[in-house]
């Protein structure tokens, strides 16, 4: 081995020289040459900016708006942001809709009436929400900006509208709506009171109301009229609504669509219901609440499931959400009727508000008993007789909010209402919200009461904007007025 | 071609080319050693060329040889695990052989000891400013370790190792002087043979509730030859941006010239879990009308109300664990067999190990082969090439655990307590089955039995290959080039499966499911290192280092779900709804350059300045370049003739480091984009886009600068050794994931260059020889550290408004707050208790704050304490009967940090099935109060001190005579029995203060349902041939 190693020590000896030089210079070279190949590093996974701007991609800009706006109503059962309960569900969960049959706090805090602002779940949904209506204020300012009549902007502004709607009823009043940049920078909004929101909301949707009606959009028409209407019943002014909705046919109906593909297309109502036992349809929760289960009402039917997750509270499902691609309305024509119904019964007109609130019966979705998917749906509930309208104002504001709760159930519209039996109404909250104890006797979870929340907060997290530094909270009130 | 490039490059080619002391002529060094006090020969030191990886390992007869070393000056070292290591000079010719013997004495001074450069070469501990940890393998009883993690426990001053349960396969949390980022992860840097090596520390796809696998312990110990610990960025500055929190570097076993040697074991063991689980309980009593009250609970019996209990008539009491016998004695086994042998002109090590691990709980168990084939050629004279394969194959199988009602464990704390005679299950038939609850035994689910959650098979198999191929050419005495290329490429399919219908939970678990993530993780690295030496006068010399490094880490995923499996199959082919795919990808890259100058004078007296700059990736479009200066300083001082001779100090050295080093941003952190979705519109799924990240094209690495400095003492001979530093470490430019606003309706965080986060302390290791006889030897190693952690500064945003306070951990009880430790526990506490009515119960009827609440609250809420040790320290004896027995223990104490008890929230709080609720006296009035605040929503109570000690390892080797060795046609044969797990000292009112659901995550710390540890006692036979 040595003899051959000598044997070949000139070789060696030059072209080691050769080596160092290689080596020292391929150092000095590295450092000299154009390094950027080296560090390219490649992005598969996702889609740059530059790809989902102009015409060409309104599409997928138009999807992207309804997606995200899936989310924010009705949940999604995938992951990170997508894994989340809708706004339908919790605010469903605070008022009277849903109760916890649940381990996790930050839900059964909802439930209780004592959301924390630290809430990593009302957080989620927030957040959600803001996106929703930021993508849809996007997206609909990218329709007007290279295709201004396509009826598809307008269905887009209508949901951009519903978004701030819904901010306004089921939030505290203060919520504010800020905004990314094209250029990347942020402009942060300020506190909003419920009227400002519903009023921002009403203005967009008479814009979607003027880009549909120009140009044949009958679904976008309908949901905005709709959507008009509801927002300004919260801004208390009935007979506005009525007159909006006039013209939405009874049978029209708006869903946000769910499918079993991936997770976040998931209806989250029925997985958070049905999959995981979490919350279970509400019957007389808190004493005030609507006996859900106990009217056996074709429009709510549900099923008794025995023990939820925690093992004791009784599970009813809801056949409303029978799969994870059941639909979940947002609007429809059922609705337009209930609203002018109430616009009658302000006025003390009973014969209208007979005859809207059967027309509603008769135009409400109805579900199976069984959920089956071959099963067929329940028979509408019967029409309501002339004499069994009640002759107080009070009993007829309890029979319509109890047909509202019915026929719009778990489409996050319950609390919405509650707020306005309180603050449109005159009615204290203790009377119209869950109270006393918050579990039964003897049940494991049994020693706290009911809060007295109305609303839900804004989350901490908001107080990165900068109009709420210095420990303000964002909420400018807690009261159920959306004012 | 820039002009300063071009004389540069001139500047190679006269040094390539020109210079006259390219001799290529080569010497032989062979010598002696053996122990100065018995004059017996030596065997197993390890001898070595300073600034090379020349060397070689003495045989039984004290004898080595190293050859071909370049002719001229070498400075040579030999070090041996309780022996002073010495290094001298050594003048090797052309052709002739230089003799250089040692007689060692027995010292536990490290001064000379060898350590790996982060440009490959090696020098002695003297000569570098900032001291770098060693573990050596000879020093680790791996019969009481069941991974590396345990190897590093308790071992090295400042480095903390949090094992966060019992769970076999979970990883552990490692933090080396503390932690550095809020955002980024702070697992230190894992080099193994010179590449990069992959290190995360939660390396799944699939969650169980908490627990994961570390990648850190897939590196099988018997292969290591030593592990060292760079410590902070004043060492680590050469490492560039990935060793901010320093870097773990593991040289894997060579083989050596000589005899080959096997060498073969066998180990048995068992796991119990000897913890002291509570019992679940349930009160019934009556109220004041006689009514009935079948959970009479604290808040209960405290209501003021007709409803209230006023008597507490029975009280029902289960451990489900006991109850349904889940759990059974684990087992261990191992066994592995090695050689190594060789040549001047080639070595080889080779070693395979075979190991399986059955924990107490039945579905979780572990296969694991590692097996390993290093090889070293000579080539020629002067370049030597060295192979170094690693292979493992794991298959884990993982249970249900921690925040998951399914888990074991968790199921048997959230259980409950029935009266299921006949008339009690009348009140209650959902707690009771038959009557008797025979199916769930008071678990968390009634009605099914906890083993119907082993059905859910979770698993994660590892197929990864660590391979380095390293080249040293030596041309000269003077001259050292050195390169290295190298991947760590690991196949990791984590997956579950659920069969249909046989878990009727949910939907879900009774359409049974199946779902498999495939990831690749690859680690690539290329370095190219020259070192030159150059000797002014004998006693001046000057060593200069340029190099540079490229290293590529990339993941890919692919995940595949389906539900509703046909039953008999248990693959995604068998699934028929459902069906769900997604891809994750990652790549990031770096590209370094290094530059290293040091001067010695006499050596004693080392002055070293470096600088390594960096280009990442990963960096934002407007940043391009990190620079990461070092400058150290090493002085010798008991080497100096005008040091006093004072005849208690044997050695002294004192020392000095600055340095810095980072860590980039992850990848597409800085880049704006969005995320494909499906949507469905009008019946139809379309393809769809929703928020990703918001980007920051002004993203540059974090950047950890640190001073330290401290002292080397040598006492009676080098028979006591003191290791004092003291470091100062600032992390600038923190990347803050800062929370955005969600109005905004963007992402929901992003990363800003904003934070200054502080960590310093102090380290003091102490070794000693206490006794040192034929017959009985005694050594003692205690080492200690304290840490302090503080973020100084979350910075100000783009409009000067400064970053508010955020939250984390479980139930936000976690604070990241300008002055408070990272991740420091901040809530309201229970401020005054006063049993009022002294009835022994702590009563709250109308909420916290209200009246009739016999305790208060902090009115706001303030910092509770950090969840990481503010101080730890281990002390280790060692003794020594003869030749024959060897005892060994660990004791490990923690103390300064705190836990957030959330396993105590959940029973007696929201599941009331604890003793502080449902057995509530006058002696756990505290828990009362916390119990009570934490069913209105405060958990501040919870908050309890975790310091604890443990006596985690004892072990009893028996070095067996030769005769009987001989019986095995072995040389030597040594049997160990070990405990691991063995006694735990704490005030902590839970399970054990160490556990954590929050496993290896950053800051998030809770026990929380976590199984606790459990304990091994092993029994191991190791031959030598």
């Amino acid at each position: 081995m040595n003899t051959h190693m000598n044997n070949h020590m000139p070789h060696f000896k030059y072209a080691g020289r050769a080596v160092i030089a290689v080596a020292l210079s391929g150092v000095v070279g590295l450092a000299a040459c154009n390094q950027d190949k080296f560090l390219v590093a490649p992005t598969p996974d996702v889609v740059l900016p530059k790809d989902i701007s102009g015409a060409a991609a309104l599409p997928s800009a138009y999807a992207a708006a309804i997606g995200d706006f899936q989310v924010a109503y009705a949940g999604g059962y995938g992951t990170g942001l997508d894994n989340n309960e809708g706004l339908a569900q919790m605010s469903g969960l605070l008022a009277d809709e849903l109760v916890n049959a649940e381990t996790f706090n930050t839900r059964i805090e909802v439930d209780r009436r004592a959301t924390r602002v630290i809430n990593a779940t009302t957080l989620q949904t927030f957040q959600d929400m803001q996106r929703a209506r930021a993508t849809a204020d996007l997206v609909a300012s990218r329709f007007r900006q290279f295709d201004a009549k396509n009826p598809q902007g307008a269905e887009i502004q209508a949901l951009a509208a519903y978004a701030y709607m819904l901010l306004a009823e089921d939030y505290c009043n203060g919520v504010p709506t800020s905004k990314v940049n094209d250029d990347g920078t942020f402009t942060f909004g300020e506190q909003q009171s419920g009227q400002q929101l519903l009023n921002a909301a009403v203005a967009k949707f008479d814009s979607a109301i003027a880009i549909a009606s120009a140009n044949g959009g009958g679904a976008a028409l309908n949901l905005a009229r709709v959507g008009k209407g509801r927002a300004l019943l919260d801004l208390n002014k009935p007979a506005e609504a009525a007159t909006a909705v006039a013209a939405v046919p009874s049978a029209f109906v708006y869903n946000i669509e769910h499918d079993e593909n991936t997770g976040r297309q998931n209806n989250a109502i029925f997985s958070f219901n049905f999959v995981e036992s979490r919350f279970s349809v509400g019957d007389r929760e808190g004493t005030n609440g609507l006996p859900f289960v106990s009217l056996n009402d074709p429009r709510v039917p549900t099923i008794d499931a025995g023990p939820g997750f925690d093992g004791e509270t009784e599970l009813f499902l809801t056949t409303k959400y029978g799969d994870r691609k059941s639909p979940t309305p947002l609007a429809g024509g059922a609705e337009a009727r209930l609203i002018q119904a109430e616009a009658a019964m302000r006025v003390s007109d009973l014969t209208t508000f007979r005859t809207m609130l059967n027309d509603s019966r008769a135009n409400s979705t109805t579900y199976s008993a069984d959920g089956g998917a071959t099963s067929s749906p329940l028979p509408p509930p019967a029409a309501i007789a002339a004499n069994a309208i009640p002759a107080t104002a009070a009993a007829q504001q309890d029979l319509l909010f109890q047909e509202r709760g019915l026929s719009l159930f778990l489409t996050s519209h319950r609390l919405g209402d509650m707020r306005r039996l309180v603050w449109q109404y005159g009615r204290s909250a203790e009377s119209v919200f869950p109270k006393g104890p918050y579990e039964p006797d003897n049940t494991s979870k049994a020693g706290t009461n009911f809060g007295t929340d109305v609303n839900l907060p804004i989350p901490d997290q908001e107080k990165n904007n900068p109009q709420f530094l210095n420990g303000a909270s964002a909420c400018t009130n807690r009261s159920a007025a959306m004012t | 071609m820039r002009g300063w490039f071009r004389h540069f490059l001139k500047g190679a080619m006269v040094v390539a080319f020109a210079t006259p002391a390219f001799a290529q002529s080569t010497g032989t060094v062979s010598g002696h050693v053996t122990d100065r006090q018995s004059l017996r020969p030596l065997g197993n030191v390890q001898v070595r060329i300073v600034g090379s990886n020349r060397g070689a390992v003495t045989d039984d007869s004290g004898s080595y040889r190293i050859a071909n070393v370049p002719a001229g000056a070498v400075q040579l070292a030999a070090q041996r695990l309780g022996y002073a290591p010495q290094s001298r000079p050594v003048t090797v010719t052309s052709g002739g052989t230089a003799n250089a013997d040692f007689a060692m004495a027995t010292a536990v001074a490290t001064l000379d000891a060898i350590t790996v450069t982060a440009t490959g070469q090696t020098e002695r501990k003297r000569e570098n400013g900032a001291p770098t940890a060693t573990i050596d393998s000879g020093s680790l009883n791996k019969a009481a370790m069941s991974t590396l993690s345990d190897a590093l426990s308790s071992r090295v001053a400042g480095v903390v190792v949090q094992t966060a349960a019992g769970e076999t396969g979970a990883g552990s949390r490692i933090r080396i002087r503390g932690s550095n980022s809020i955002s980024l992860s702070n697992d230190p840097l894992l080099i193994i043979d010179g590449i990069r090596a992959d290190n995360t520390s939660q390396s799944s796809a699939q969650g169980t509730g908490g627990q994961l696998p570390s990648r850190f312990n897939d590196i099988n110990p018997e292969e290591i030859e030593n592990i060292e610990i760079i410590k902070g960025p004043a060492a680590a500055a050469l490492y560039g941006t990935a060793a901010a929190n320093g870097v773990i570097q593991i040289t894997t076993k060579k083989g050596r010239a000589g005899k080959t040697r096997w060498d073969a074991f066998a180990e048995t063991g068992s796991l119990t879990d000897v913890n002291d689980y509570p019992l679940n309980l349930r009160a019934y009593g009556h109220t004041a009308a006689g009514g009935l009250v079948t959970n009479c609970n604290l808040s209960r019996r405290t209501s003021g109300l007709a409803s209230a209990c006023v008597t507490v008539d029975s009280t029902a009491s289960n451990d489900p664990l006991k109850a349904s016998g889940i759990e059974s004695t684990g087992n261990r086994r191992l066994t592995g067999l090695s050689t190594a042998g060789g040549s001047d002109a080639a070595t080889y090590f080779v070693s395979g190990e075979y190991q399986r691990e059955q924990n107490v709980i039945a579905v979780n168990a572990e296969q694991r082969l590692n097996l390993r084939t290093n090889l070293r050629s000579q080539l020629t004279k002067t370049i030597d090439l060295q192979l170094a394969v690693g292979y493992v194959n794991s298959d884990l199988r993982r249970p249900q655990n921690d925040n998951n009602s399914f888990g074991v464990v968790s199921g048997s704390l959230l259980g409950r307590a029935a009266d299921c005679t006949k008339v009690g299950a009348a009140l209650h038939p959902g707690l009771c089955s038959n009557g008797t609850d025979t199916s769930s035994h008071g678990y968390f689910n009634p009605g099914l039995s906890p083993n119907d959650f082993f059905n859910i098979n979770t698993r994660q198999v590892v197929q990864r290959l660590v391979s380095s191929l390293a080249s040293n050419w030596t041309p000269a005495s003077w001259l050292a080039v050195n390169g290295t290329i190298g991947a760590d490429i690991d196949h990791r399919n984590d997956n579950e499966t659920l069969p249909p219908t046989v878990l009727q939970v949910d939907q879900n678990t009774a359409d049974g499911y199946r779902s498999v993530n495939r990831a690749i993780i690859s680690n690539y690295t290329s370095a190219l290192n020259a070192s030159a030496t150059y000797e002014y006068t004998p006693k001046f010399k000057f060593v200069s280092t340029i190099g540079t490094q490229y290293t590529d880490v990339a993941f890919t995923r692919t995940d595949a779900f389906g539900a509703k499996l046909l039953a008999g199959t248990n693959s995604l082919a068998g699934t028929t709804a459902r069906f769900a795919v997604s891809e994750t990808n990652s790549d990031v890259r770096t590209l370094g350059f290094i530059g290293r100058q040091q001067v010695a004078w006499a050596d004693k007296l080392f002055l070293t300045g470096a600088v390594r700059t960096d280009r990442n990736s990963a960096f934002g479009v407007n940043f391009q370049r990190v620079y990461y200066p070092s400058l150290s300083a090493s002085w010798v001082v008991s080497d100096d003739g005008n040091f006093p001779k004072i005849s208690a100090i044997s050695s002294l050295r004192l020392r000095a480091a600055s340095g810095s080093s980072g860590q980039n941003p992850g990848y597409l952190s800085a880049e704006q984009y969005y995320t494909p979705v499906a949507v469905t519109v009008q019946g139809t799924d379309v393809p769809a886009f929703t928020v990703g990240g918001t980007g920051n094209p002004n993203l540059k690495p974090e950047k950890s600068n640190e001073i330290e400095g401290g002292f080397d003492l040598g006492l009676f001979r080098d028979r006591v050794n003191v290791e004092y530093t003291h470091y100062n470490k600032f992390t600038k430019d923190a990347l803050v994931n800062v929370n955005l606003a969600p109005s905004l309706g963007s992402a929901t965080n992003r990363f800003l260059n904003l934070g200054q986060v502080h960590n310093y302390g102090d380290e003091l290791v102490v070794r000693a020889s206490l006794l040192d006889r034929d017959a009985v030897k005694f050594d003692l190693t205690v080492n200690g550290s304290w840490t302090q952690n503080r973020l100084d500064n979350l910075g100000v945003d783009d409009n000067n408004v400064p970053i508010p306070q955020f939250t984390g951990g479980f139930d936000d009880t976690q604070i990241f707050k300008n002055g408070l430790p990272l991740g420091g526990y901040f809530i309201r506490g229970i401020k005054s208790i006063d049993d009022a009515n002294k009835d022994g119960l702590i009563a709250c009827p109308n909420g916290v704050g209200e009246t009739g609440c016999e305790f208060t609250m902090d009115s706001v809420a303030n910092f509770k304490g950090t969840p990481f040790p503010t101080v730890e320290f281990n002390i280790s004896p060692s003794l020594s009967l003869g030749k024959y027995v060897r005892m060994t223990a660990t004791l490990d104490h923690r103390g300064g940090q705190k836990i957030y008890n959330l396993t105590g929230v959940y029973r007696n709080a929201i599941f009331l099935n604890g003793s502080s609720v449902q057995a509530p006296n006058a002696g756990n009035l505290e828990q009362q109060a916390a119990a009570q605040a934490a069913a209105s929503g405060f958990n501040g109570g919870y908050i309890e001190d975790a310091s604890f000690t443990k006596l985690r390892e004892v072990t009893v080797s028996f070095m067996l005579p030769q005769r009987v060795a001989a019986r095995a046609h072995a040389g030597s044969a040594t049997l160990t029995f070990a405990g691991r797990n063995l006694k735990t000292w704490s005030n902590y009112s839970g399970l054990d203060p160490e556990l954590n659901a929050g496993a290896q995550s950053n800051f998030t710390t809770a026990d929380f349902l976590t199984a606790p540890q459990v304990r091994y006692f092993t029994a191991r036979l190791a031959l030598g041939f």
